[in-house]
């Protein structure tokens, strides 16, 4: 088997990439909760803890914002810190170290203090895990100044991008789907790097651009063979990064298609899909020859319900017949 | 807000529909719950009501297949003078910024298009209406004619342009051409023209007048070390001016063989670029054309262009008689911020003076 045909899950590239990382780079240290002798609540660890040993995987008790701490003053200090918030859900508690200290330190050090730290989690639902379990909360990291924001959709780019995190000088946020880890792909052995700031065209197609993120590029995807039975030719782009955002690459692709059409597991309200459409709207005015839609989650808290959340979330139908109804005119 | 009027779902199997009538004018009042429009679906025909209140605007157009949930009209608060009729009478759409921008580059007046489907004007409906456009009368422009048009309009408005006339006594001339017709065929195989006799003067008058050889460059005169000519030439594909290098150091007949090699190749499209470039002056003979005199514009950055017209017989006055003769009228243009009148004057008349004496130019 060559390297370009092995298979390995979304997971297991998140753990490769960690492993040559943390070989080349001694001064690499991970920090969370059970990513230690347990190898993470989402596998996204295992076996590490064996190699590398307690000094560089450190397991910590249930306490995030101690723990966002740690790794950011760790970051200030020489390391290279990684902290996994493991469901990002949870992140919430660390707040105020995300923002108020890495992403701004930076600046108020006028450039003295570098912070290389990557926040690790996972967004997103997955078998009805209740609205506390669900979020989907990345765009509000690209809101803020200071922080990049990496959200892959497949194997190959989780072990590329959390490569490419790991040599960034600056606050990174890692930002994996729950529902992926499983998910299968073809990934090189040994050393690469997928560039943040640069799209990637999941599909080409001449009628639509659908612009989506983490699992939503999945969905499109299928939504766009769906519409291929139809005679519509969907061009899917996944950003990869949502901060640095790729704005070439989907200027050019609704330059071409003329429509746009942005899937978003998040609600739509001041959000990522909204974004794209201003970007386009503002810089791709006169390519425009169909409103921009969108298809998010409803703006509720996820339900419990499986079929309240499945109602409440994209599905490739409603990307399917949103489209049919923009090439309708 | 303008409120929308959507293809109605009238059964549960219905999926589409087409308007039979209109029962009210664009412009025209509607109030919530009066009859507004008829519906055909593939099973019945009614009359629908309105379902909001205001001004009706920018309907479909009736026997369209519409899907149900479609727009098919908007009612605004205001009698909106964009919305409703046009001037010539048909009712105006919205189209995309994508529509709107390729109707522009085609030239294409947007309220003549009527969408396809629904209500808006889409890049498909501005393809379909340029398609079954007849083809414009205009003719295509040749790249030649392109940069003519734009640097003579160039020149006229950035060079203050002024004109002077002179009546050159051509007995002589004449005479001159005609005794070294056989000495000519004999030298370079054809008979020199007047433009050759000509260019000859232009370039002898440049060497003399270094002032002359002059341009206009960023608020300063810059001088030229090279009497270089050039001369406007007709093409199929317009208008050239093929440049003699160096013309003050050459002959009456090495000029007249360079100017017939450039010209035999202007007129095949075979001139090199270096060629056309630069010159100092420009001759334009419009004379073979039976013009008396004509202004020319002048050829950036040269400071001067000189007119010939025809050489004719006319009258001329010999001592206090009138005599039949030979004469050309020649008419300078010149550049003001190089050459002032006087300057401009001895250069004419230096050029009068030896067509006048034309042994000079043998010389």
């Amino acid at each position: 088997m060559t390297n370009k045909q092995r298979e390995i899950t979304y997971g297991e590239a998140g753990v490769e990439a960690l492993r040559e990382e943390m070989g080349r780079d001694p001064s690499i240290v991970y920090i969370g909760q059970g990513i230690g002798p347990r190898g993470g609540n989402f596998r996204q660890t295992r076996g590490l803890w064996k190699e590398f040993g307690d000094g560089r995987l450190r397991d910590t008790g249930i306490c995030e914002l101690g723990e966002t701490g740690l790794a950011i003053g760790a970051a200030m200090n020489g390391c290279r810190a990684i902290v996994d918030e493991v469901f990002l859900d949870f992140i919430l508690e660390a707040m105020t170290q995300v923002i108020q200290q890495a992403a701004t330190i930076h600046y108020l050090s006028n450039g003295k203090i570098k912070v290389p730290v990557v926040i690790r989690g996972a967004m997103g639902s997955v078998r009805n895990a209740g609205a506390q379990h669900a979020h989907s909360f990345y765009a509000w990291f690209a809101h803020t100044p200071g922080l990049k924001v990496a959200v892959p959709s497949t194997p190959y780019d989780c072990k590329g991008l959390l490569k490419t995190a790991l040599r960034q000088d600056t606050p990174v946020m890692f930002i994996e789907h729950k529902g992926l880890y499983n998910s299968k792909g073809e990934v090189p052995e040994g050393e690469f790097l997928v560039p943040f700031g640069k799209a990637s065209v999941r599909r080409e197609g001449s009628d639509v651009t659908i612009v989506a993120v983490g699992r939503m590029v999945q969905l499109a995807s299928e939504a766009a063979s769906a519409l291929q039975d139809e005679g519509i030719a969907a061009e899917v782009i996944d950003p990869r990064t949502v901060a640095p955002l790729d704005r070439d690459t989907i200027l050019r692709s609704v330059a071409k298609t003329g429509r746009l059409a942005v899937v978003d597991e998040a609600p739509a309200a001041c959000g990522f899909s909204g974004e794209v459409i201003a970007l386009v709207s503002t810089h791709g005015f006169d390519s425009l020859d169909a409103p921009p839609r969108r298809i998010c989650s409803l703006h509720v808290p996820n339900p419990f319900s499986p079929a309240l959340e499945n109602e409440m979330m994209p599905s490739v139908t409603k990307v399917v017949s949103e489209v049919r109804e923009m090439l309708r005119g | 807000m303008p409120y929308e009027i959507v293809m109605p779902q009238l059964g549960l199997t219905m999926t589409e529909g087409a308007v039979n009538t209109w029962l009210k004018q664009p412009g025209e009042r509607v109030e919530k719950g009066e009859m507004l429009f008829s519906v055909s679906t593939d099973k019945v025909d009614m009359e629908v009501e309105s379902t909001g209140t205001g001004f009706l605007s920018t309907l479909v157009g009736v026997g369209q297949t519409i899907p149900v949930g479609t727009v098919i009209a908007v009612l605004t608060e205001q009698p909106a003078e964009s919305a409703g009729e046009s001037p010539n009478g048909s009712v105006k759409y919205p189209a995309s910024p994508r529509a709107r921008a390729l109707a522009k580059s085609l030239g294409i007046e947007i309220g003549e298009i009527t969408p396809k489907s629904g209500t808006r004007i889409v890049e498909e409906d501005v393809k379909q209406y340029h398609a079954n456009r007849p083809a414009p009368t205009v003719a295509p422009i040749s790249s030649v004619k392109r940069i003519t048009a734009q640097r003579t309009a160039e020149s006229f408005e950035r060079a203050p342009h002024f004109y002077l006339g002179a009546e050159v006594n051509a007995g002589k001339l004449v005479v001159l051409r005609s005794e070294l017709g056989e000495i000519a065929e004999r030298r370079i195989g054809f008979k020199p023209t007047y433009t050759d006799f000509l260019l000859r003067a232009l370039a002898m008058a440049l060497g003399e007048q270094p002032g002359v050889n002059a341009y206009w460059h960023d608020r300063t005169v810059q001088r030229r070390d090279s009497a270089d000519v050039g001369f406007a030439a007709q093409t199929d594909t317009g208008l050239v001016v093929p440049v003699i290098r160096k013309a003050d150091g050459m002959s009456l007949f090495a000029i007249a063989t360079k100017r017939r090699d450039l010209s035999e190749r202007a007129r095949a499209g075979a001139l090199h670029p270096d060629e056309l470039q630069g010159g100092s002056a420009t001759l334009s003979n419009l004379g073979s054309e039976g013009v008396d005199w004509f202004q020319a514009i002048l050829n950036p950055p040269q400071s001067v262009i000189l007119a010939s017209g025809s050489l004719a017989k006319r009258p001329i006055v010999v001592e206090d008689r009138l005599e039949a003769g030979y004469s050309l009228m020649l008419t300078l243009s010149a550049d003001h911020r190089v050459l002032d009148g006087v300057a401009a004057a001895r250069f004419l008349m230096a050029i009068k003076r030896t067509l006048e004496n034309p042994q000079e130019l043998l010389l």
